[in-house]
């Protein structure tokens, strides 16, 4: 990797360690690799959302050219969210785009993608159902959103409802993850999600 | 503050020579005089001796300039008096603009160095004394001003948002700094590269070319 990539890493490194943010909670990050080419990073559900008290996992893949090029991000943690894949966790953010800026660093972006939690943009989405779904269905959107974030993200605030619903499809045979992902998909129709399954 | 005093001061110098002049013009008497009878009273009384006095009085200066030429015109006509007067008349204003402020730098240089004299002018006496002291004192205030303002520790903030390095280590490295025309610092190295690879600020994200960049001297 080139060495200005590699410099800018270790530095920026520091500088997320040494963060407001890092103290509070709120982000971190550490190596997974010696190479400085691949980090995982964390951040905290914004409070007053549903991913509140949920904690998610990001991929962080830095590449030669950085810091004139974004790092490749993208979420670990399966979320529930219009501007990110619920499937693959591929993130739908203008700064990981065209609007990267060079000064932009680890720490901006992953408060930048804790701030995309907050504020979700249905009308560029990442994942086409989920954006359908807070677009028509607000309500449903946060039960599931929240649904998600208890199942995958440690959140504590957990549905009875849709626990009850999702064993039901679980009985069916089905598997619990993809139960759950069709049963979201389904506005949380056990028969609409057992006929996608199905299919 | 100085200059002004300075002019002041000279200005005073003006009026007294002239009203020295005039005595002399009316009176046919030369400086000399005074020296040895520091009270002006006395003038009218050594008419005879004030012209031969006169030739003393510029042999006395004759290591300034500026009274030399006076005497030599003096000399002339015998009097320095009859100099002013007898110029040709095309040019007798313009070389008496340019004369006066010699003939007051004469009778003030020669007022301070013979204290008989002084003490007939007391204005004079004040005066070059409080026009030495702020030329001292002044350029000491501002100088210890700006040492200080240029040790301050903002300066070592400053570095490239991309490279993170600060100036020191910038320039320790042959880099500079440079600006862009939206104001944003970034070290040459860096922001060439930028450039190069999106056309736009790395901090504002402004169009920029490679003609949008110039180095800065902070």
């Amino acid at each position: 990797m080139a060495n200005i990539a590699v410099a800018r890493i270790k530095r920026e490194f520091k500088e997320v360690v040494k963060s407001e943010e890092v103290k509070s909670f709120e982000i971190s990050v550490e190596l997974t690799n010696d190479t400085y080419t691949e980090l995982k990073g964390e951040i905290a559900g914004p409070p007053d959302t549903p991913y509140e008290g949920g904690k998610y996992q990001l991929e962080i893949k830095i590449p030669e050219t950085y810091p004139f090029n974004p790092p490749k991000v993208r979420f670990i943690t399966k979320i529930w969210h219009p501007n990110i894949s619920s499937v693959t966790g591929a993130i739908c953010l203008d700064i990981l785009k065209d609007q990267w800026a060079a000064a932009m660093t680890l720490r901006t972006v992953l408060i930048s993608l804790q701030a995309l939690l907050g504020a979700a943009e249905p009308d560029d989405p990442q994942d086409a159902v989920v954006a359908k779904q807070y677009k028509e269905n607000r309500a449903m959107f946060e039960k599931t959103a929240r649904h998600w974030a208890y199942a995958y993200a440690g959140a504590s605030n957990r549905d009875p409802d849709l626990i009850e619903k999702l064993k039901q499809a679980v009985s069916m045979g089905f598997e619990e993850n993809r139960a759950r992902t069709a049963l979201s998909t389904c506005n949380w129709d056990v028969e609409r999600a057992a006929e996608q399954l199905l299919s | 503050m100085t200059s002004m005093l300075n002019r002041r001061r000279t200005r005073r110098g003006t009026r007294q020579a002239r009203r020295q002049l005039q005595t002399a013009e009316d009176d046919g008497i030369l400086g000399e005089e005074r020296r040895e009878e520091p009270e002006p009273i006395n003038l009218n009384l050594y008419d005879n001796e004030g012209i031969s006095g006169c030739i003393d009085l510029t042999n006395e200066d004759d290591d300034q300039d500026e009274v030399v030429d006076l005497t030599v015109n003096s000399s002339v006509n015998d009097s320095p008096v009859v100099v002013l007067e007898s110029q040709g008349q095309g040019s007798t204003s313009r070389r008496r603009r340019r004369r006066r402020p010699r003939l007051r730098y004469t009778l003030n240089t020669l007022n301070a160095r013979n204290t008989e004299v002084l003490s007939s002018d007391d204005e004079i006496e004040e005066l070059p004394s409080v026009s030495f002291h702020i030329p001292e004192s002044d350029p000491e205030r501002f100088g210890m001003g700006d040492a200080e303002s240029i040790t301050s520790p903002k300066r070592s903030a400053v570095s490239c948002p991309i490279c993170m390095d600060n100036e020191m280590q910038i320039k320790a490295s042959g880099r500079q700094l440079q600006s862009t025309v939206c104001g944003h610092i970034f070290c040459n190295v860096c922001i060439r590269c930028s450039i190069q690879t999106s056309k736009k600020c790395p901090t504002c994200r402004k169009k920029l070319n490679n003609r949008s960049v110039h180095p800065i001297f902070i």
